[in-house]
């Protein structure tokens, strides 16, 4: 592990990898700090860009990009009660109150200070899991990947913000997509509507772009009018003393905590992540109702939750091919589009990059931290700009990702048709991530069941053979009833009400 | 309109919503074969057409329940619900948000249709251009140095930098 590591270190530091990492970070930052665009557009923008490097490079800068929104989102948070992004919205409670007392200075510090430590201490769990568990990975047969397939869909849909209903149905319309075009096992045309195009199926990076990508602007161009109006002109990075910081260990240890956990968990995310730390660090406190008017602890837990999430979401990705997050779910398309196999076999054809992401994910936390004590002045100028200057900018970006992955016109129409699909979806509130994930992991699952079913002579019960299989049906069983269960208690209390 | 009625008017859109997913859903039974194969069993089982025929029959599911649950909210709300008026306020209330939507898919379908046919610096000034005037901005002196400016360095960065073959 530690020689795949530093070797992952030593691919980083070559100066283009380590340009391009900085530049990530850098642009990380700055996407987070506008509102309305989140970590998923930001790589959009770069999908592009990404396409004439190497696979490490590209994914290097995603992961710069990745970590660079976590702590830009709380710029805008602390210093216009505006989110950058979803995630950031815990950190307006208690930021922009010390924001309003004077205080923007040191809230910017114990956010900043906050970040990077969640991303320290989540990059460690992250390089000490992923070996493990890509061992046990390794191991697996057809049925096994299959079953795990199946349950990171059931776990995003159940995980996932509003119910899980609307999850499946966004997983089932992901599986349609993914199973356009012709079948790998039987080359039969599906569902391509006479068309030649399709014959290879949905372009995936026209998936991406149009559901992370045109469906965002269709959906953002409401806050077009929106001015940022800040609460002070006077501000710098103030970092917290190591002492105070050391102080305060109960709000940054409950925050790593949940960070690098739920951000393992497929579908939650920063943004549950960042609410749980908050409540925790909230309901321990001695003196609870200092939260919500400007306490230091309700900045670093949601900001160091926030970070946190970056290395527990690799976990899932890089060893099962999972994404925790949308981000690491486009990062999971950048793989296949460099040619790269996501899931188990990732860590045995494509080590060389899992550790040089891991490095990068390191890397990408301390130019966060330079970055952001240097530049936080021109971030806010950015902040300070109007969104109509932006968006077309962003349209073209988004626009050439989907052109240039087949030089072609039909992956942009492709993107438009899925970004006004999208966007009518996450209006009815159906997450546009489970379309994104079904499309991913259902060709996959599909092959490897087949796989599965060949090799045990069309015997359904090779699915429930060895005891690891028994525990993942066991979940995805539980998964499914519990939150029928949930549900029903729902529909109960809102006829009580 | 009253919380009531607002919440009538969003329920009703959960039904053309579930609507669309159920025709979706439906819409797979006729189209997943398009060149009239023979399913022919294969070893393990499965033919080519199981597991989209699996995922379809899940969604019609699905997108019954879901229809069938707004439906039933729908009629248990009391309160009043005039589409032709909602639909009128609506439009009324957001005329420039829908203009920019709408505005946007047309523009971004001309601009791929442009870069297929003409020069991507050229068009790309052209789209950043529009862009800019459909999102309300009228200081045309700024909106003309942008345009220009930012296709000029998207053509760098593309075509001479990274060489995408645009």
């Amino acid at each position: 592990m530690f020689e795949g590591l530093i070797g992952g270190f030593a691919n980083c530091f070559d100066p283009i990898n380590f340009t391009l990492l900085f530049l990530g970070t850098f642009l990380g930052l700055l996407v987070g700090a506008l509102p309305g665009l989140s970590s998923p557009m930001a790589i959009i923008i770069l999908l592009p860009v990404t396409y004439s490097l190497e696979a490490l490079p590209a994914l290097l800068v995603m992961i710069g990009v990745y970590v660079g929104t976590k702590l830009g989102g709380s710029f805008s948070a602390i210093l216009l009660r505006t989110p950058g992004t979803p995630a950031s919205a815990c950190t307006a409670i208690d930021g922009f109150p010390m924001a309003e007392n004077g205080q923007a200075s040191l809230a910017l510090g114990y956010a900043t200070y906050s970040s990077f430590f969640g991303g320290l201490t989540s990059w460690i769990i992250a390089v000490t899991c992923i070996p493990i568990i890509s061992a046990v990975a390794l191991k697996s047969s057809n049925a096994d990947i299959a079953l795990i397939g199946i349950m990171g869909l059931v776990m995003v849909s159940a995980f996932t913000r509003g119910s899980m209903l609307k999850g499946f149905i966004g997983v089932c319309i992901g599986l349609l997509i993914g199973s356009m075009g012709m079948d790998k096992s039987d080359a039969i045309e599906r569902f391509t509507f006479g068309s030649l195009d399709l014959l290879t199926g949905v372009p995936f990076a026209a998936a991406l772009v149009g559901l992370f990508g045109f469906s965002v602007v269709l959906s953002d161009l409401s806050l077009m009018k929106t001015t940022s109006q800040l609460i002070t002109e006077k501000f710098k990075i103030e970092l917290p003393s190591f002492k105070d910081f050391c102080k305060r260990w109960r709000a940054w240890s409950i925050g790593s905590f949940f960070g690098a956990v739920v951000g393992a968990i497929p579908g939650v995310g920063a943004d549950g992540a960042t609410w749980l730390a908050y409540g925790t660090v909230k309901n321990n406190s001695k003196n609870p109702e200092k939260f919500g008017l400007g306490e230091p602890d309700g900045v670093i837990a949601p900001e160091t939750a926030n970070n946190g999430t970056t290395g527990g979401a690799m976990v899932p990705m890089l060893t099962l091919g999972i994404p925790g997050d949308a981000s690491t779910a486009i990062m999971i398309g950048a793989l296949y589009l460099h040619g790269l196999q996501p899931g188990v076999t990732l860590m045995k054809t494509g080590a060389e990059v899992v550790y040089g992401m891991l490095a990068g994910l390191l890397l990408a936390g301390i130019m966060m931290f330079v970055i952001a004590m240097g530049a936080i002045r021109f971030f806010v100028y950015i902040l300070r700009q109007h969104r109509s200057l932006l968006f077309p900018f962003v349209m073209v970006f988004a626009t050439l990702g989907a052109y240039a992955s087949y030089n072609e016109i039909f992956p942009v129409y492709a993107a438009i048709f899925l970004g006004v699909f999208g966007f009518l979806m996450e209006e009815r509130g159906f997450p546009v991530v489970t379309i994104v994930l079904g499309v991913i992991l259902g060709p996959i699952i599909e092959y490897n069941t087949r796989i599965a079913l060949q090799v045990a002579d069309a015997n359904w019960l090779t699915f429930m053979d060895t005891l690891p299989r028994i525990i993942i049906l066991g979940i995805i069983i539980f998964l499914v009833f519990n939150e029928i269960k949930q549900g029903l208690i729902r529909e109960k209390l809102s006829k009580t009400k | 309109m009253n919380k009531s009625q607002k919440i009538k008017a969003e329920l009703f859109k959960d039904i053309i919503m579930g609507i669309i997913i159920l025709s979706i859903s439906v819409g797979c039974f006729f189209t997943y074969n398009p060149a009239d194969a023979p399913l022919e069993v294969g070893t393990g089982g499965m033919t080519f057409a199981t597991y989209p025929l699996a995922v379809a029959s899940l969604l019609t599911i699905l997108g019954l329940i879901y229809l069938l649950s707004s439906f039933l909210k729908y009629i248990k709300n009391s309160s009043k619900f005039d589409l032709l008026s909602n639909i009128k306020n609506a439009v009324k209330n957001n005329q420039s948000l829908y203009f920019k939507r709408l505005g946007s898919v047309i523009l971004l379908i001309i601009y791929a249709r442009m870069i297929g046919e003409i020069n991507f610096f050229i068009s790309s000034m052209i789209f950043l251009f529009t862009a800019f005037y459909l999102f309300e901005r009228r200081d045309y002196l700024k909106m003309s140095v942008l345009s220009v400016l930012g296709s000029g360095f998207l053509y760098a960065l593309f075509i001479y930098f990274l060489k995408l073959p645009i």
